[in-house]
């Protein structure tokens, strides 16, 4: 007689749902790095020598969660992005520099809007996963009722 | 008991790994902008009697791979998930920018498969169970 493995707790179904929460919730982090960046998009500096806002990314790397041994996905560090800051003329902007122009934010609202969408479209591939996991364990239970 | 039953055993091992497959699944879903990371796939179902493992007869009724030699190491079932081999190239799409080869969309139609294949599993169990519970009288 094997020894059947659980199908809560360690068993692969909670993993499945595990890995497919760990994405969606990298997901999650990604969209709200993205919101950041639109409210941000003009925030420039109040003096000559400070400095806008900076792009903010998202960086992903794989992990094990520590307690199902799910293969997991994890948020790595926030990185912002080096890309040279928009600039633009108007000498009476108090953040202006000697030559009259202004450093803004280098957040493009294009690329924005595309990392959104594919935000959009991973969490809901995490999700039908998850939904699909979940089915297969109702289905599991349903046996009890055959 | 019930696994002692070659259909049952056939049935329970299939449900087995479609679960296995689907946790493969999921992790490359969830990994899916992780950079470097390779897409995995397990190993097409073979059942452990065709798989000349292990008997029917109360024995192992896990899904392994054939031992054709006294020097391949034995797997337990739990780490079935550990066979995951890397696919070598995507159906679809294939490697990204930054070394990520999984593609959603496959992954969508692997998953959607699963679950099918799962239903179809699990009907066949319960099915087999009314059958027994025929066969015992009981109705």
């Amino acid at each position: 007689m094997s020894d059947i493995g659980p199908i809560s707790g360690a068993g692969p179904l909670s993993r499945a749902m595990a890995s497919a929460a760990s994405g969606m919730r990298a997901q999650a982090l990604r969209a709200r790095l993205v919101a950041e960046n639109l409210a941000n998009a003009n925030s420039s500096a109040t003096s000559p020598n400070g400095q806008p806002y900076q792009r903010k990314m998202m960086s992903f790397a794989q992990a094990v969660d520590q307690v199902t041994g799910a293969g997991i996905v994890k948020p790595g560090p926030t990185v912002v992005d080096k890309t040279a800051f928009r600039t633009v003329y108007d000498p009476s902007h108090p953040a202006a520099d000697s030559t009259g122009y202004v450093k803004l934010p280098n957040v493009s609202e294009m690329v924005e809007e595309g990392d959104m969408r594919e935000a959009e479209r991973s969490y809901e591939a995490n999700l039908a996963t998850m939904s699909q996991a979940r089915g297969m364990y109702s289905k599991t239970l349903d046996i009890l009722k055959a | 008991m019930l696994s002692g039953i070659d259909l049952f055993q056939v049935t329970g091992d299939r449900m087995r790994y479609l679960t296995e497959r689907q946790t493969v699944i999921a992790r490359n879903i969830a990994n899916a902008d992780t950079p470097g990371y390779q897409a995995r796939d397990l190993p097409a179902f073979a059942p452990a009697t065709m798989a000349g493992g292990t008997n029917s007869s109360g024995g192992s009724s896990q899904v392994l791979l054939a031992q054709t030699n006294p020097g391949h190491m034995a797997l337990s079932a739990d780490s079935v998930a550990s066979q995951a081999t890397v696919v070598t190239q995507a159906e679809y799409g294939g490697e990204k920018p930054d070394g990520n080869t999984v593609s959603v969309e496959e992954q969508m139609i692997k998953s959607a498969d699963v679950a099918n294949a799962f239903a179809m599993a699990s009907a066949v169990y319960a099915k087999s169970i009314h059958i027994m519970k025929l066969a015992v009288g009981g109705g």
